[in-house]
């Protein structure tokens, strides 16, 4: 399975995770917000534009996410994160199932 | 007494009740260990894991402090919803790295995965003894939400000091007995109880006062625009700058926040937490509902004393006691879940790391026969819940004595918990990185923080103190770690050799 260590390992150098740019998009439309949307016109279906602007970039950050999510393929096989430190130290172990 | 604060009372007390009964049977028949208790045997699953985190940025704040600032200043308040979901954003890879960090090493707290990364309890026990500074104000700030909240839904007759005491009794009742197994169940109750509760206000209260949300919208465009563009009402000192730099310090700390950790360390798998990640951004949009509330009181109740009362001022002032009561409940354990796992984490930060005896070394760990864990972990378990009930007790008290002198911590809490980013968060990236770093950083970066906050020059030229005392805290990490690295670091060059040295 993907948790196998040799392959964790491998992951050493990770393949490119192209999706993660994705992530910067809702950060960078939440901090354009008083900046590009700070003022009561033009009101969207009677919401000033402030609110309205706030509300789209909230369900696109879920729609963002989500695309990130399925261009990642640690996301689509369920994996560990890889974690730099532990790969240098040499601790990047196989993780053992909860309980045991 | 009156018959509407009897039945206030009546509903209040059942509700109690069933949440002590929700949050104790949901820890019987578990294994007794501290990995159990603090993070439920890594066993929460996707939907757990949802109502949990839910459950946590859904605090008393959401209640009283959102409607307060909603009401006093406008629109800054968007920054709630702007950190809360930057921070989602960040967690789809913060968290899993945690996990994953947790997982693979065992570790059940924020202190654990510094002693571990760094082979140092000192520097563990500093960020241990940090957080706490920072995390007792927030619950402490959670008792006394509590308390308002009791005293307005049963129109007085519940005392505010009598209510902070049921909320620490509450608490502490489960989160003893279960540990977060427990705060992840009366989520349940509570997640259903406020989304019940702010879907009927979003409707009812423009309704009933302005004929729909419309109106309601208009008359706050003609009369009060003011509170809708930055820096709104007030004395306008949440401008821009200050907006952008809080939303991205806040987002960045909430993911080290201790109780954050604690809900990271217990999903089952990695994308328990991602698919997390995806889902709670819709959750954020709830919190539009008590800004709206805190609005309409501009007009309702105009010369409101204490702005933090706005919501239910409102809510009193248009509906009948049983709604009263259930609303109040749905708040009363918006102060109540979080507050278990703000205690629950500072007690096994302290039942492991700085009264345990910490990891006793990976090394010395794993020499240890499965009956020495066994015996450590039950003894590390047994200390984390006695310190769980002694900060209980410390915030109580507090808040009953001096219900004020501790507000101002909180508002650095923020600013506090973003200096041990560094140290938890991109020491995991950056190999190189040493403890005197990690430490120098830490150090650095709270006087800074601190420093700027009593001088009066938080915000420094409209940007959030906590980002500038971050900035120095890095600078001083990277020089240090320049100039010593961390003793298992291997520079580049010579990498080659350790790999075959470790096959071998």
């Amino acid at each position: 399975m993907s948790r196998n260590p040799s392959s964790v390992r491998q992951a050493g150098s990770p393949r490119r995770r192209y999706s993660l740019v994705l992530l910067i998009v809702p950060v960078v439309l939440y901090a354009l917000t008083p900046v590009v949307a700070n003022s009561v016109e033009p009101r969207i279906a009677g919401l000033p534009f402030i609110l309205a602007y706030t509300i789209a970039v909230t369900i696109l950050t879920w729609f963002f996410v989500w695309m990130t999510a399925r261009g990642d393929r640690y996301y689509r096989h369920d994996l560990p994160e890889h974690i730099p430190s532990d790969v240098a130290f040499g601790e990047d172990h196989e993780i053992e199932e909860a309980g045991k | 007494m009156s018959t509407s604060a009897i039945i206030a009372c009546i509903i209040f007390g059942l509700a109690m009740l069933a949440t002590i009964g929700i949050g104790i049977w949901s820890g019987r028949g578990r294994e007794k260990s501290l990995d159990e208790w603090s993070v439920s045997g890594r066993g929460l699953g996707f939907v757990f894991i949802l109502l949990l985190m839910a459950g946590e940025t859904y605090t008393s704040f959401s209640f009283l402090g959102t409607a307060g600032w909603s009401y006093s200043y406008g629109v800054p308040i968007l920054y709630l919803i702007g950190y809360l979901s930057i921070g989602l954003v960040v967690a789809y890879l913060v968290g899993p790295l945690f996990w994953t960090y947790a997982a693979r090493h065992k570790l059940v707290s924020l202190s654990d995965i510094v002693e571990h990364r760094f082979r140092s309890r000192g520097l563990a026990i500093l960020v241990a003894v940090l957080a706490t500074i920072f995390i007792v104000p927030y619950i402490q700030l959670q008792i006394q939400g509590m308390g308002a909240v009791v005293n307005a839904m049963s129109y007085g007759a519940i005392d505010l000091k009598i209510a902070a005491i049921v909320s620490f009794i509450v608490a502490e009742a489960f989160i003893l007995f279960s540990g977060l197994r427990g705060s992840a169940w009366v989520s349940v109750l509570k997640d259903g109880l406020v989304i019940l509760a702010v879907a009927f206000l979003a409707i009812y209260v423009p309704l009933h006062y302005f004929d729909g949300l419309a109106p309601l919208l208009d008359r706050v465009v003609s009369e009060k625009s003011q509170w809708l563009t930055f820096p709104g009402a007030g004395d306008g000192i949440y401008g821009g700058a200050w907006f952008i730099s809080t939303i991205i310090l806040n987002g960045i700390t909430i993911t080290v926040f201790p109780t954050s950790i604690a809900g990271y360390l217990s999903g089952t798998s990695a994308n328990a937490l991602r698919r997390n990640s995806i889902i709670l951004p819709w959750y954020q949009l709830l919190l539009l509902v008590p800004m709206m509330v805190g609005v309409a009181a501009l007009f309702v109740v105009p010369a409101l004393k204490d702005a933090d009362l706005a919501l239910f001022s409102v809510v009193i002032d248009s509906l009948p006691a049983p709604i009263v009561a259930i609303i109040g409940v749905a708040g009363a354990l918006s102060a109540i879940v979080p507050m278990s796992v703000y205690m629950l984490s500072i007690g096994s930060m302290w039942g492991r790391t700085v009264l345990g005896g910490g990891l006793a070394g990976p090394k010395n760990a794993a020499s240890m026969t499965p009956e020495q864990l066994n015996a450590r972990g039950l003894r590390q378990k047994t200390l984390s819940q006695w310190v769980c009930l002694a900060v209980g007790i410390i915030a109580l008290i507090m808040s009953l004595l001096m219900p004020d002198a501790l507000v101002e911590l909180s508002v650095l809490s923020y600013e506090g918990l973003a200096q041990v980013v560094p140290a938890a968060l991109l020491s995991l990236y950056w190999p190189r990185m040493s403890k005197q770093a990690a430490a120098a950083g830490l150090i650095v970066g709270s006087v800074v923080m601190v420093a700027l906050h009593y001088t009066g020059l938080d915000p420094l030229l409209g940007i959030n103190g906590g980002l500038w005392a971050v900035a120095a805290n890095l600078l001083v990490v990277v020089i240090v770690t320049l100039a010593k690295p961390d003793p298992r670091w291997v520079p580049a060059g010579q990498r080659q050799t350790r790999t075959e040295a470790a096959a071998l």
